[in-house]
């Protein structure tokens, strides 16, 4: 019986509402609009997140990165060098199975006439196995081009289209710094092949480079844990070695790609929610315009009520009535605005290039909260409708 | 108003029988509306005491009230008091809406009173796709599909021209003598003298009570026995022992 009331109330309000499409479709808007920018918003959110997350994970979760800084009061009497790090690699078996130091720095670049300066980035051989090096021809470095200190090259997209351009760069002479190094691979594009893009960029071995640059010392070493669940131990374990062979915690930073999308996802996580809780204010203002029409709409239906009052309805079938049409209104504005939500999210996304994602929990959530919001500010004004005295409303024109 | 006390009705005491034609004439000012109000169970004295079939009204709760006039009550109002955005067919269903009877079984009652007042040809037109009198049947048909004990007309022809106003009239007729009580309540003498039972209301008092139906009476009396297990011919008894101040739904009319 009481659901074949509810029913009811649900045909009733239905009527009511068709019957003042106009007014109808201008209090929903409100909550639309309100829905429609936490969907937005949320969904931006959730897209430039996974688009961090996706690049950093390309570095491979298993990726570990230790940083020395240099120039600290301590580095004088004790610093890592990369037997160290090679004794640990050793040591350690189960958790790291790969090892690259790196030295990062710029060069003079230079192809006949024409100069330039490009960002230099020297690897060992085993700097393939950590992190997926995606080559557009020829190869990488070789143990035998680390081992012989050999001068060659990989170098970007960049580099080829400005000193090459028109001819197979692959076995091609270029002087880094003054001394003539022999291209073996070009890396993939991997932005514009603009100067200021990542595709501009030449890589050594570091046993080249350690001798080439001179004052150069290992800025960074790379490691990949052997697998996914020991990235954790291996971090530690790699801390406490350092720490150890310093005699401080300072001067170093030991970071996994597994502990920055963390940070990452913490952050954006923070901002997304930040974004949602201000789109909600607008969703609020909605639930204020429903309240004001469901008011309006009581003080004009006073008769109506009066009559329902006189042939029997109890104040709680008025209170449904009005609570209904309320939720009704504010249900609908919220289906509308999670589907105008989502193509306007996608079409800003596709303008900016950027991904949308709408996820479920958050469309669910939003339309909860719009229909709590159509309840809650529906509330006065059914219970100024039920409260009504039956006389008093009967003689209201 | 100071000290003075105003009653809308004062010391108002009656008994309407079942199966009576009863009409309550008053002019404006009379409390006639008052005691429509209080008949109906839209209102309670203020003190005084109301019974129907026996239940003591004047202290009951809102809901139990609307419960109240949803079975015992169907109301014939002036200006019909229809619900201008559902079918005739809907306004019929609405009390039985509120009972609580299934979609189905409801459909079925509400068509056959609209049958019974000859309107089943309109039953899907809005009001105002109807003519006044037509208006008025469709709200005598409301009053009858719930099968209350009592029909309560307040001006039921005063909105009417008067051909609409005798076929209205001769419908309570009709349904007075299918055995239902009914009460009008009127300021038209021409109304009130159809009744078998004419009150005269003034200044919140009964000033006469007029038995009209000595012509008729005895055959009145046989069909109202005779059709008493009707489901149309419910009884209904009512005892009121009435005051009423204009605090509470004075005459307003």
């Amino acid at each position: 019986m009481i659901f074949s009331k509810i029913n009811q109330s649900i045909k009733m309000s239905m009527k009511s509402i068709l019957s003042n499409k106009g007014r109808s479709a201008l209090t929903m808007l409100g909550i639309i609009i309100g829905v429609a920018s936490v969907i937005v918003l949320t969904g931006i959110g959730n897209g430039a997140t996974s688009q961090i997350t996706d690049s950093l994970s390309s570095l491979g979760t298993r990726m570990i990165t230790v940083s020395m800084s240099r120039g600290g009061f301590n580095s004088s009497t004790r610093s890592i060098d990369i037997e160290d790090m090679q004794k640990f690699l050793d040591d350690n078996p189960t958790l790291v199975e790969a090892m690259s130091p790196a030295i990062n720095g710029t060069v003079q670049v230079k192809v006949g006439n024409n100069n330039g300066m490009s960002p230099l980035y020297a690897y060992d051989a085993s700097y393939a196995d950590i992190k997926d090096i995606g080559l557009d021809t020829g190869r990488f470095l070789s143990d035998s081009d680390v081992n012989k200190r050999s001068f060659v090259c990989i170098v970007g997209t960049y580099i080829v289209q400005e000193y090459f351009s028109g001819i197979n760069p692959i076995g091609q002479t270029i002087k880094l710094n003054g001394r003539a190094f022999k291209i073996i691979g070009v890396y993939e594009e991997s932005g514009d092949s603009s100067e200021t893009s990542q595709d501009n960029k030449i890589t050594i071995p570091y046993t080249t480079a350690i001798r080439f640059l001179k004052n150069k010392s290992i800025s960074n070493y790379y490691f990949n844990a052997t697998s996914e669940d020991t990235v954790d131990a291996a971090t530690t374990e790699l801390k406490r070695f350092i720490a150890n062979k310093l005699g401080t915690d300072d001067g170093f930073s030991v970071q996994s790609v597994a502990e920055m999308l963390d940070t990452v996802n913490d952050i954006m996580g923070t901002m997304t929610t930040m974004l949602a809780g201000i789109a909600a204010i607008s969703l609020v203002v909605g639930g204020i315009g429903i309240m004001n029409i469901m008011t309006v709409s009581v003080s004009e239906r006073t008769r109506e009520i009066g009559i329902r009052k006189a042939i029997g309805a109890r104040t709680t079938d008025i209170l449904l009535q009005f609570l209904i049409e309320s939720m009704i209104l504010s249900a609908m504005g919220g289906i509308v605005g999670i589907l105008f939500g989502c193509g306007v999210g996608q079409l800003v996304c596709k303008l900016i290039n950027m991904q949308f994602v709408a996820q479920p929990s958050m469309v669910i959530t939003s339309f909860c909260f719009s229909l709590f919001i159509g309840i809650f500010f529906g509330l006065a004004p059914a219970k100024k409708a039920a409260k009504l005295h039956p006389i008093d409303a009967l003689r209201s024109e | 108003m100071g000290d003075t006390e105003l009653n809308a009705l004062d010391g108002v005491s009656l008994h309407i029988k079942p199966h009576e034609f009863v009409s309550i004439i008053g002019p404006s000012g009379s409390g006639k509306s008052t005691l429509m109000n209080m008949i109906g169970c839209l209102d309670v004295p203020t003190s005084g005491k109301y019974w129907v079939e026996g239940v003591e009204v004047s202290k009951m709760s809102d809901n139990q009230l609307a419960d109240l006039r949803n079975k015992k009550i169907g109301f014939i109002f002036q200006q019909y008091n229809l619900l201008t955005k559902l079918s005739a067919l809907e306004n019929v269903e609405l009390p039985l809406i509120y009972r609580g009877i299934p979609a189905g079984k409801r459909e079925k009652m509400a068509m056959e009173a609209l049958a019974r007042v000859g309107l089943e040809d309109k039953m899907h037109h809005k009001p105002t796709e109807l003519s006044g009198g037509q208006q008025q049947r469709v709200s005598i048909a409301r009053a009858l599909s719930a099968h209350p004990s009592l029909i309560l007309a307040d001006e039921p022809t005063g909105a009417l021209d008067s051909k609409s106003g005798i076929e209205i009239m001769q419908m309570l007729h009709d349904l007075h003598e299918e055995g239902n009580t009914i009460v009008i309540i009127t300021h038209d003498l021409n109304i009130a003298k159809q009744a078998e039972r004419i009150l005269t209301i003034r200044d919140g008092k009964i000033t006469s009570d007029i038995d009209n139906s000595s012509d008729m009476a005895g055959a009145e009396n046989v069909k109202g026995s005779d059709i008493g297990d009707n489901e149309h011919g419910k009884m209904a008894e009512l005892d009121a022992d009435l005051h009423a101040d204009f605090g509470s739904g004075g005459d307003g009319r």
